[in-house]
């Protein structure tokens, strides 16, 4: 576990506000983590896996130890199965299983941890994946079918908890920096003709650009958002 | 219009079709449907009696087909019996999965509560049964020259139910899955898509039935004041969808809910 302490040098969306990063040993973690510092959060890293109800609750649980309460969770989940890009008929069930049960269950966990921590005073709940899950990928199958089910939890669970004053969103992000891994994956361009470059020119970094918005679903700004998808690719596909 | 013109008569005449779920509700119509359109059909399901029910609704109408007792969570089950298919009509055109498990999309379920034994009780169906059935018909449906491969998905899965959260993200997850896959058996000539249908089948009836209020209020929703038929509606979709019209349709994700889901 990581604590940090917020860098006053910045706007601060989050000043006096308290987050947990959940990100299941993913990198992108530790620089969203920090870009939610730089607003003004005290935010704790939390890399315990999730393989329950139990493990998650627990887990979050120590985290907001630290804390007087909890305001921001953020969570991101793909076991390592998942990060691994190689056609779908050579894919074996063990992989399968682990790479979109495993890792939605993690989610489910989270989800269900978080709902344990807000349920009395509300607060929010960001779950960040790849945007290549809106427009699917050659060799990422079972990635982008977690990912998918991730995004659809988030608004059915948006649904059911909005009552508690949870709000939940999702957050995508360019898959060079949600799984630094398959950065050779064969990515789809949008279909221009010519080369495509993202409308903003450059792609959207975690630790400024991504950090930056799930710091506003954070706080009272976004107080009317719940069970939206964000798509942070730099307007690359501008999906309907 | 003539009944030829609306079944789609002959449209798909000498393909093979594996329908899952078929049982019953939208699979069943999807295999009736299919029938009617003149291709050969493999109704599968869980249990044999509900298969042989079908079969003998699509041969009453002349239709050729035969049922094979399948759960698409096994996937030694499903590599059986799609192979079976094959060989009973020389080829295999066709995949439709429908399979889910029981009456799940229209039961009330507390997120908080979903255990694990939850998720697998309806993933092993819906997620287990896209892989099994993917991975056993890929050769077919590359020797095919027309593959055809279509996963029902669900209107719950494009807005996020509040009924039932599970359902929800595994019908949401079919999207990603559909769309990959879609990318990945383009260079196979195969069409990989998924139908968002919203139609009256067992579930919601139950559901209505126990709910006689909601009942009303739900249609009022319905642009074409009504929910689909299963045949009628859904299976002439997945019938427009496997025909040779819609083929250069693929990676798509089409609600055929009467106008319900307008967000794409």
């Amino acid at each position: 576990m990581v604590v940090g302490f917020a860098d006053t040098s910045v706007a601060s969306l989050l000043a006096g506000r308290h987050a947990i990063v959940a990100a299941q040993g993913l990198a992108i973690g530790r620089l969203l983590a920090e870009g939610l510092r730089r607003h003004g959060a005290r935010a704790i890293e939390s890399d315990a896996p999730f393989g329950s109800k139990v493990d998650a609750e627990s887990a979050l649980a120590d985290a907001a130890h630290e804390f007087d309460a909890v305001d921001l969770v953020m969570h991101a989940a793909a076991l390592p199965t998942a990060l691994k890009a190689r056609p779908l008929d050579a894919l074996s069930a063990d992989d399968w299983r682990s790479a979109v049960h495993r890792s939605m269950l993690a989610t489910l966990f989270c989800l269900q941890g978080a709902h344990s921590l807000l349920r009395k005073r509300g607060g929010s709940v960001v779950v960040v994946g790849p945007s290549t899950a809106l427009v699917g990928a050659v060799g990422l199958v079972p990635l982008l079918t977690l990912a998918e089910g991730q995004r659809s939890l988030v608004k059915s669970a948006a649904r059911q908890w909005g009552r508690h004053g949870m709000r939940l969103n999702w957050v995508g992000v360019p898959l060079q920096h949600y799984a630094p891994m398959l950065s050779d994956a064969p990515v789809p361009m949008v279909p221009e003709l010519g080369p495509p470059p993202p409308a903003l020119c450059r792609v959207p970094e975690p630790r400024t650009d991504v950090a930056d918005v799930i710091a506003w679903l954070g706080s009272e700004g976004a107080r009317g958002i719940t069970g939206a998808s964000f798509n942070l690719d730099g307007g690359d596909w501008m999906v309907p | 219009m003539n009944e030829a013109a609306m079944t789609g008569s002959g449209l798909l005449a000498g393909r093979v079709a594996f329908v899952t779920g078929a049982g019953g509700g939208i699979g069943r119509g999807i295999a009736q449907a299919l029938a009617a359109a003149g291709a050969s059909v493999a109704v599968t399901g869980r249990r044999q009696s509900t298969c042989d029910d079908t079969v003998g609704l699509i041969e009453a109408e002349g239709g050729i087909c035969a049922a094979f007792e399948v759960d698409v969570g096994d996937e030694m089950a499903v590599r059986r019996a799609i192979d079976a298919a094959a060989r009973r009509w020389g080829r295999l055109d066709i995949l439709v999965q429908n399979a889910n498990a029981g009456m799940d999309s229209a039961v009330p379920v507390a997120l908080e509560a979903v255990t694990e034994e939850d998720w697998y009780r309806q993933a092993r169906v819906a997620w287990d049964g896209n892989l099994h059935c993917a991975q056993a018909a890929l050769p077919h449906l590359k020797a095919s020259g027309v593959g055809r491969f279509i996963v029902l998905g669900s209107a719950f899965g494009l807005h996020g139910a509040a009924m039932n959260p599970v359902y929800s993200a595994l019908k949401g997850g079919d999207r990603g899955f559909v769309k990959s896959l879609a990318r990945e058996w383009g260079a196979h000539g195969i069409t990989v898509n998924a139908i968002e249908p919203a139609a009256a089948t067992e579930p919601t009836e139950v559901f209505f039935a126990q709910n006689p209020a909601v009942r009303a209020a739900y249609l009022r929703m319905f642009p074409l004041g009504r929910m689909g038929a299963p045949r009628n509606d859904i299976g002439r979709a997945v019938v427009a969808l496997c025909s040779d019209l819609m083929g250069y349709v693929s990676g798509q994700n089409l609600p055929v809910d009467g106008g319900l889901y307008t967000a794409l």
